[in-house]
């Protein structure tokens, strides 16, 4: 069959063309809403200019390079300057801090004796200076005090605060506590002095013991465990005279 | 009438929505109804429908207009999106075959007599033989006696020649009377 014959085949085939009407007539109609679906799914793959307005974009531009140079400059003051201060600190020589008298960076450890002489004060604790601990080496100087009942007044716990007056980085700091023991350490580069606090629970009291050398000095802590034990036997034997 | 056919396919080289929505406007409802003839689900129709159109904004560069009109165009990416649906459909349809049946045997008149003389009774018969057609088939048929397309617009639709798409009609019309024979014997 050629296409012209086909073409009147189409005229002519007026049954076949009626059921092919009447099927299509029974499938379903296109939805009012459908085209602007397709339109909304064009509009999200399609890549539109940028209806943002010039100065929006220089505006972000400006906010961005704002915000990059703060954060530089925070960057540069919260990490860079403290890490700077302390490889100045570690390559310089301890002195700074005890530099002169007049540097408001200068932590006299005299004052935690200080501290120590009031705290015995108001709880009426006397000072000891026993003969044996008072003087065990030229220029050392040993006291004591035996603070009755820890529960009452906390030693270790007062000693504990003192410790954080002081910088951590200050010259000689050393700090080491356990439950009933503290001991604390600190070095007068300007006087060329050494201190050293020990405090122990003994039974219910507590010793507080201090140490003031010359930083040259060799300290022997013969002089402390002596009075330690010493203290450790008048605690027994109060038990005893007790029981 | 051409001059604005240029310009509307000027504004969807250039992605203009305006010109999307215009084309949607005048062809959509033909496309839908050409899809809604070879894909059976309703909800499939519109997602066929909506990847015609994704394609045809998208490839509109390739567009000739030398070979053919844009709604022939569009009508060749809508015969294709459909059938490749209907292809991939996961349950098989099974249609007729025209292997086993001898077309060459009929007579014009038999068809003449079926096809040309008005009667109810053979329209319906002849709707119901619609059904056992394949997609490639009914929409071939569809085309030619529904759309009013040439059989060279068919040609370019559906990627073939002329005289292959006018030997498929013949053979097509052929066998929907032997499908109409068998559904009248099993009646």
């Amino acid at each position: 069959m050629n296409d012209k014959e086909l073409y009147n085949t189409r005229l002519h085939d007026i049954n076949l063309r009626e059921a092919i009407v009447r099927r299509a007539q029974k499938r379903p109609q296109m939805p009012a809403n459908l085209n602007e679906r397709l339109m909304e799914r064009v509009e999200m793959r399609t890549p539109r200019p940028s209806i943002v307005p010039h100065w929006v974009w220089l505006a972000m531009a400006a906010c961005m390079v704002v915000a990059f140079f703060l954060g530089f400059t925070l960057f540069d003051c919260i990490i860079l300057q403290p890490s700077l201060q302390a490889s100045r600190q570690s390559s310089e020589p301890p002195k700074t801090i005890y530099a002169s008298v007049t540097d408001t960076t200068y932590q006299d450890p005299a004052l935690v004796d200080e501290y120590i002489a009031k705290l015995a004060a108001q709880y009426e604790v006397v000072q000891e200076l026993p003969d044996s601990i008072a003087i065990t080496d030229a220029g050392v100087v040993s006291f004591a005090y035996m603070f009755p009942d820890y529960k009452e007044v906390d030693v270790l716990d007062h000693m504990q605060q003192v410790a954080c007056w002081y910088s951590n980085s200050a010259p000689g700091y050393l700090l080491h506590m356990t439950n009933d023991r503290l001991l604390f350490e600190l070095q007068d580069e300007m006087k060329g002095r050494r201190y050293l606090w020990i405090v122990e629970e003994i039974g219910p009291n507590t010793l507080l013991y201090g140490i003031n050398s010359p930083q040259t000095a060799t300290i022997s802590y013969a002089c402390y465990t002596n009075y330690r034990e010493k203290c450790i036997f008048i605690d027994n034997k109060s038990k005893f005279c007790n029981f | 009438m051409e001059k604005d056919i240029d310009k509307l396919i000027q504004g969807l080289c250039q992605q203009d929505g305006q010109a999307q929505r215009c084309v949607l406007q005048l062809y959509g409802e033909m496309i839908f109804g050409q899809i809604a003839r070879i894909v059976a689900c309703y909800e499939d129709v519109e997602e066929v429908y909506q990847d015609v159109f994704v394609k045809v904004f998208r490839n509109i560069r390739s567009y000739d207009s030398s070979q053919a009109s844009l709604a022939t165009w569009m009508s060749r990416i809508a015969y294709h999106e459909s059938l490749n649906f209907v292809r991939h459909q996961r349950e098989p349809i099974v249609y007729v075959d025209d292997r086993d049946i001898d077309l060459e045997s009929i007579q014009d008149e038999e068809l003449a007599q079926v096809f040309q003389q008005q009667d109810e009774q053979t329209i319906l018969m002849i709707e119901m033989a619609l059904e056992h057609l394949p997609p490639y088939e009914l929409a071939l048929i569809t085309m030619f006696y529904f759309d009013d397309m040439s059989i060279k617009d068919i040609a370019y639709t559906t990627d073939s020649t002329p005289s292959t798409v006018a030997s498929r009609l013949s053979r097509t019309r052929r066998k929907l009377y032997r499908i109409i024979q068998s559904l009248d014997y099993e009646r």
